[in-house]
């Protein structure tokens, strides 16, 4: 069992006793495995997973694919790894089995309806809340990876500005990035991107367009470490940066600031947001704060590309020490195009940490 | 996450194909008596939706609703801007990108009054709630059989998009191993996905055996280690929403097993023949939402995956083959 293992089912077992809990059914698949890998270390690397985790840690793992389960036994040997033919049948049965025991499960959303609609689980209570809170606050070993993973974030964007030429499809720029991650021994990686001019509003996944010159090209690059992720956000311009792009991009630096200025433990996501979002107002940007044009201001990062809480002026969830984190003001500019800026940090008592050593400027690469 | 190649060529794969898709769910739906039939999508499950749509999630989940007529509609949790590039990669009626899934769904199906719903089991708790708490006059009834009934046979289109990510698997894991001897599983790992994203792979996962003197089990790698003497190596492999597996064990008796299995493309366990013994066996198809899902046997007209244990003159080895099931019985992609 590694480390960083070790001291998440610790901290589990404990929360579980503090909250009176027997058992704990987390559920994880690869698209969110979060709750799953906190408690088991397992991730699903293309279907579902489920876990039983008791009160004395013993841990059932529940898998269906005959790869995933050899695959379990290898990778996660602490846990008893469960072969099923399906899922929800025997994760229903196995609730059954236990009985008059306090059951909590996460998460709710993710919850298979055929396991949250059976008779097996009209006892088990909702236990997101338990496992966000230690989901949220990371520890210094879990902080770590996180340092690594931002590490291994800024060499990917420096293959990314290497790869950005005028000419190559934008499937292309992710290749050689891709190529670099494996090569580093970084299995996971999301990112998504945008290139073009004023017209770009958003970021996707790679097309088949090609960069051209004086092209904005957008990406986030959130490699993951030991499962923990670490996202960077930056824009570049192919070719010399115009007046009109710079002082665009502006108003993102200064509201990046204003929202790490604040950035500390006690402060609400929605204070961050608001503070990100003056900015714009000031410069009556202020409509492009809204989700006609941005998803958030930023959100958590850990087991999860996008771990709660986002940063929008309407969550009111507080930032404790630990809590790891990317303020990103990300949206479209109508003079220029849509830019984004940020990188992960980590909330500290006095203020917060970052591992990014990019600049934090309008980047360019040769045109 | 995905992040490979995400695209719709009509000459690949034109309306007409998925209209025709689209059809065939829509007479099963009839026959059972259905008012709408809902496929679950996100990024390990896109199968159903894409087969119907072409659309591959990236990211984020979403509610395929097929009514008894007109474009399919799309209900999805991912922000509005984004519904300009599903449409761009898909074929579908109205998207509806709602961060309330389950009772928008709910509000869409009101004058419903029975719906199937592919893998209801399966359904999220987030959106199945929302929808059994609002339809309450609806009956939900689970269309997994419905759906498998008419998955299959594979039409041509999915046949050449099959074949043409198989080719591609196939190309970049010789080369790659051409290239050898590997010592780092990083290093190998990079060497087959680089340039099977740059030729426009969808989606790309190399697993490996690092050391076959310790275990068989396939896995992706999270760090760099060392490979054994002897390892195994599978790259998975999609293109267009379709996916294959070739699976090799380089070194002696690799040519022996790739030539038998692909003489033998549904071999029995316990079966020995020239040497080789066959140790476990998985066959896999897309029956579902799932990509590929382990099946007792491949239906008719599906493409699918052949993966086997084999022990050759003593030694293991791992060999995955894509395999498609035929008039004649099931032969090599």
């Amino acid at each position: 069992m590694t480390p960083v293992h070790a001291e998440r089912r610790r901290r589990l077992m404990a929360a579980m006793g503090e909250a009176g809990c027997d058992a704990v059914l987390v559920y994880g698949n690869a698209w969110q495995c979060d709750y799953l890998r906190y408690v088991t270390n397992f991730p699903p690397v293309e279907g579902e997973a489920m876990a039983l985790f008791l009160a004395d840690g013993e841990t059932r793992l529940f898998v269906e694919h005959p790869g995933d389960a050899a695959r379990a036994r290898i990778e996660t040997p602490h846990a008893e790894t469960v072969a099923c033919d399906n899922i929800v049948e025997t994760v229903t049965a196995e609730l059954g089995r236990l009985g008059n025991r306090k059951i909590v499960s996460a998460p709710a959303t993710l919850m298979p309806w055929g396991i949250v609609s059976s008779d097996a689980a009209k006892e088990v209570e909702d236990g997101t809340a338990l496992i966000d809170g230690l989901l949220l606050v990371k520890s210094p070993v879990e902080i770590e990876a996180v340092r690594r993973a931002a590490e291994i974030a800024d060499r990917g964007y420096q293959v990314f500005m290497e790869a950005c030429r005028p000419g190559r499809a934008e499937y292309e720029l992710i290749a050689d990035i891709e190529t670099f991650f494996r090569e580093a021994g970084c299995p996971e990686n999301f990112m998504i991107l945008g290139s073009g001019g004023v017209e770009v509003r958003g970021m996707h996944p790679p097309g088949e367009r090609r960069i051209q010159i004086g092209d904005l090209v957008t990406t986030e690059l959130t490699p993951a470490v030991d499962g923990y992720y670490a996202q960077v956000c930056r824009t570049l311009v192919v070719g010399e940066p115009s007046q009109a792009q710079r002082d665009a991009f502006d108003v993102y630096i200064e509201a990046v600031e204003a929202g790490q200025a604040i950035l500390k433990a006690g402060v609400t996501a929605g204070e961050i947001a608001k503070a990100e979002n003056d900015v714009f107002r000031k410069y009556d940007l202020g409509i492009y704060c809204t989700s006609e044009y941005t998803r958030v201001r930023g959100h958590g990062l850990g087991l999860f590309v996008d771990n709660p809480p986002h940063i929008l002026e309407d969550v009111d969830t507080v930032l404790p020490a630990g809590a790891t984190v990317i303020v990103h003001p990300n949206t479209y500019h109508p003079a220029v195009g849509y830019m984004v800026l940020g990188e992960a940090a980590v909330v500290t008592d006095k203020g917060y940490e970052t591992f990014s050593k990019l600049p934090r400027e309008l980047l360019s690469v040769p045109a | 996450m995905r992040r490979g190649l995400l695209s719709w060529d009509e000459a690949e794969v034109p309306a007409a194909v998925l209209d025709a898709r689209v059809a065939r769910c829509r007479d099963a739906m009839m026959v059972d008596g259905l008012d709408a039939l809902l496929l679950y999508n996100n990024f390990p499950r896109p199968a159903a939706v894409s087969w119907l749509t072409h659309f591959v999630p990236y990211w984020s989940q979403g509610v395929l609703v097929l009514p008894p007529d007109g474009p399919p509609e799309y209900f999805v949790s991912l922000s509005k801007r984004v519904a300009g590039w599903i449409a761009e990669t898909s074929h579908m009626g109205e998207i509806v990108s709602t961060p309330r899934l389950g009772a928008d769904l709910a509000k869409r199906l009101d004058d419903t009054k029975r719906v199937g719903i592919v893998e209801l089991g399966r359904l999220p708790g987030g959106v199945g709630r929302p929808l059994s708490e609002a339809l309450t006059k609806t009956e939900m009834v689970d269309a997994t059989a419905l759906f498998r009934s008419v998955r299959h046979p594979a039409d041509d289109a999915e046949i050449a998009i099959t074949r043409s990510a198989a080719a591609l698997a196939s190309e970049c894991l010789d080369k790659a191993l051409g290239e050898g001897p590997w010592r780092r599983s990083g290093a190998l790992t990079a060497a087959i996905e680089g340039p099977a994203r740059l030729a426009g792979a969808e989606e790309v996962i190399v697993e490996l055996a690092p050391d076959l003197a310790h275990d068989t089990a396939l896995r992706r790698i999270d760090g760099d280690v060392e490979l054994g003497a002897r390892y195994a190596v599978r790259v998975s492999l999609a293109r267009k929403g379709h996916w294959v597996r070739i699976g090799r064990t380089p070194g002696d008796g690799d040519e022996k097993v790739a030539a038998w299995l692909a003489s033998n493309p549904t071999p029995s366990v316990g079966a020995a023949d020239g040497g080789i013994t066959v140790d476990s066996v998985v066959l896999e198809a897309c029956i579902g939402t799932a990509p590929l899902s382990p099946v007792v046997g491949l239906p008719a007209g599906a493409p699918g995956v052949v993966g086997a244990v084999l022990s050759v003159d003593g030694a293991l080895h791992l060999a995955s083959l894509p395999v498609l099931s035929g008039d004649g019985g099931v032969v090599p992609l």
